[in-house]
């Protein structure tokens, strides 16, 4: 298994991970961008590399872009990415005291122990799993993906309804093209190019980077940070004594990664839960020592929203549903390069999925390593301007969509999709639930259509099989618990 | 017909699921207006963006980016000579990156 882990690793592949995590790191670092952002722009150059190499450089920003939020939030009091959302509350007092360094240190170092116990974490469970839905036929499948979507679209942070309003969007988009049990074409206008159906690569391009550059041509200037400069010595002084720190913070380290890799594995909840949560418990078992605190409040978010990206890696590896968005886009490029994530995977491509946690595993330790190296180099990050980026995405976003197969029908899907995102965006309709509809659009109809061909057109038996019965249930009460819910706040705002 | 079973059933479920929703969403107390600002700038994003592509054929994909980038630059406050000097570099880095390196092929320009 261990000579699995780095069978494809050479230097190439070694090259392309620590640029992953340095691009990853960088990316959430400039505040207006995202690590989902960061893995959508390198996603057209996969296309031309190996896979052991382009799911390295996706691996290594992932990894990269949990951490690299830290700096902006600790430094200038604005988190990098959502997953840093309440790593400033401890840490910009500490910036702002004169120890940034060690604030910094003690981020990047917590969130590399976080990402060493997601990966131990996903290396424990996701075989077991495996081996646990190989036993699932079509019903089983089907019902399963019906309950990772509805767990997406409800637990998306904006309204229910929007969310599944959102998933129903991505499930009509899905069905365009071939009927995938009969093939005859449907919703394709009469067109040859659309029965190939509506590919999620372009969508996903278009709905996660066009907002952002259109968001930024609503507000017209560009973000504008003071400049903060630290010589190596300094960092490296930081970074020791956060290391001391982080010694005498084994307990919290090892509670919240738990906690992250735990909620990672639920999909659509996402890494700003997973630190929010952490953060709460860690203030409330802090609640006596304040000084503590301004430590471990730091420590307590960045261990969980890295270890997330481990949780997060197990529902997609095993069961071939992502969880987040940046999971979303790593299984698009899982497709690209012919690797079906699921139950399957770590049988029919062992040496890709070990050599997904090696890259992992890799990734880790670059972190570890520019954690210590690295800091004056991503201060400066904080001073590149956002109005210098975004006209550079859009064309990225132009040939990213065009290469994928020479036709400008996919620049057009993208633009368009991206349109919609932005009035998403501003009337609050997630995007996530809309785009993992369209890419486990298809396989919940073909497995849903199975389904009803091996029972001769009876739809219960998704109630007649153990497995399945169990997943509907589940999503049964969830759905219970959100509409007794919905009821409760309606009555209470008639009240009001 | 085996293959008959459930045919067509999945788009309509979806179809109906998603307006009963959308009737629900439309009649909930919490909307926020359309801004004017954001039809205004998106419209205008939409006509530069879209003539130069829907003209590629003719124009080719280097004087269709251009285009863009001289555009977005503009739009994000950069100075004319930066913007000039940018778009040059881009392009540049474009064409060693896309087409030398990962042998892309884009549109050539076909206007003569």
């Amino acid at each position: 298994m261990i000579d699995l882990l780095f069978s494809s690793v050479n230097f190439i592949v070694v090259g392309f991970i620590f640029f992953g995590v340095v691009f990853g790191i960088l990316v959430s670092a400039i505040p207006g961008l995202t690590t989902t952002i960061g893995v959508v722009l390198l996603l057209p150059f996969t296309y031309y590399l190996e896979s052991s190499s382009s799911l390295g450089m996706l691996m290594g920003v992932f990894v990269g872009g949990m951490a690299g939020g830290a700096i902006p939030a600790i430094l200038i009091n604005i988190p990098g990415n959502p997953a840093s959302i309440v790593t400033n509350i401890n840490g910009y007092p500490l910036a702002k005291s004169g120890r940034g360094d060690f604030a910094l240190g003690l981020a990047l170092m917590s969130s590399t122990m976080g990402a060493l116990i997601g990966l131990i974490m996903l290396f424990l469970i996701s075989p077991q799993l495996s081996d646990f839905a190989l036993k699932f036929g079509a019903v089983e499948q089907f019902a399963l993906v019906l309950l990772g979507l509805s767990l997406v679209s409800a637990l998306s942070e904006k309204s229910v309804i929007k969310g599944y309003i959102s998933m129903c969007l991505g499930l009509m988009i899905a069905t365009v093209g071939l009927d995938p049990i009969t093939a005859v074409p449907r919703y394709n206008f009469g067109t040859v190019s659309m029965q190939q159906g509506i590919s999620f690569i372009p969508v996903m391009i278009g709905m996660f980077a066009i907002p952002t550059i259109l968001e930024s041509m609503v507000i017209s200037k560009s973000f504008k940070f003071p400049t903060i400069d630290r010589n190596f010595s300094e960092c490296i002084k930081g970074v020791i004594s956060a290391l001391n720190q982080i010694k005498n913070s084994k307990f919290n380290i090892i509670r919240s990664s738990v906690i992250g890799s735990i909620i990672g594995a639920i999909p659509g909840t996402g890494s700003a839960i997973a630190a929010t949560l952490s953060y709460q418990l860690t203030k409330k078992i802090e609640r006596k020592d304040n000084e503590r605190m301004n430590f471990q409040g730091i420590i307590s978010p960045e261990a969980a929203n890295s270890a997330m990206s481990g949780g997060a890696l197990i529902p997609m590896l095993t069961l071939g549903i992502p969880g987040d968005p940046v999971t979303a886009v790593m299984l698009g490029a899982l497709t690209i390069h012919g690797l079906e994530p699921g139950p399957m995977m770590l049988l029919s491509f062992p040496e890709a999925y070990y050599g997904l946690l090696g890259s992992f595993a890799i990734s880790i330790l670059f972190l570890a390593i520019l954690s210590f190296f690295g800091i004056p180099i991503f201060l400066k990050a904080l001073r590149i301007k956002t109005n210098y980026i975004m006209p550079v995405i859009f064309v990225l976003c132009i040939i990213g969509s065009f290469a994928l197969r020479n036709a400008m029908l996919d620049v057009w899907i993208m633009l368009i999709f991206g349109v919609i995102a932005f009035y998403m965006n501003r009337h609050n309709y997630p995007i996530l639930p809309m785009i993992l509809a369209l890419i486990l659009g298809k396989i919940l109809e073909e497995q849903f259509r199975m389904s009803l061909i091996i029972s001769l057109g009876d739809p219960f038996i998704f109630f007649k099989k153990p497995i399945s019965l169990t997943l509907l249930l589940i999503l049964g009460s969830f759905l219970t618990v959100i509409f007794v819910k919905f009821i409760k706040n309606n009555l209470n705002r008639k009240k009001i | 017909m085996q293959d008959g079973y459930g045919a067509g059933i999945f788009p309509k479920l979806i179809s109906v699921v998603l307006f009963i929703l959308l009737i629900k969403d439309f009649f909930s107390p919490t909307k926020k207006n359309i801004s004017s600002r954001d039809n205004l700038t998106l419209i205008i994003f939409l006509t530069v963006v879209s003539i130069p592509l829907y003209f590629i054929n003719k124009l080719g994909m280097y004087v269709v980016l251009s285009l863009f980038l001289l555009y977005l630059n503009h739009i994000l406050k950069l100075t004319p000579l930066k913007n000039l000097v940018y778009t040059s570099l881009s392009m540049v880095i474009i064409h060693f990156l896309f087409v030398k390196i990962f042998k892309l092929s884009f549109p050539r320009i076909d206007i003569f």
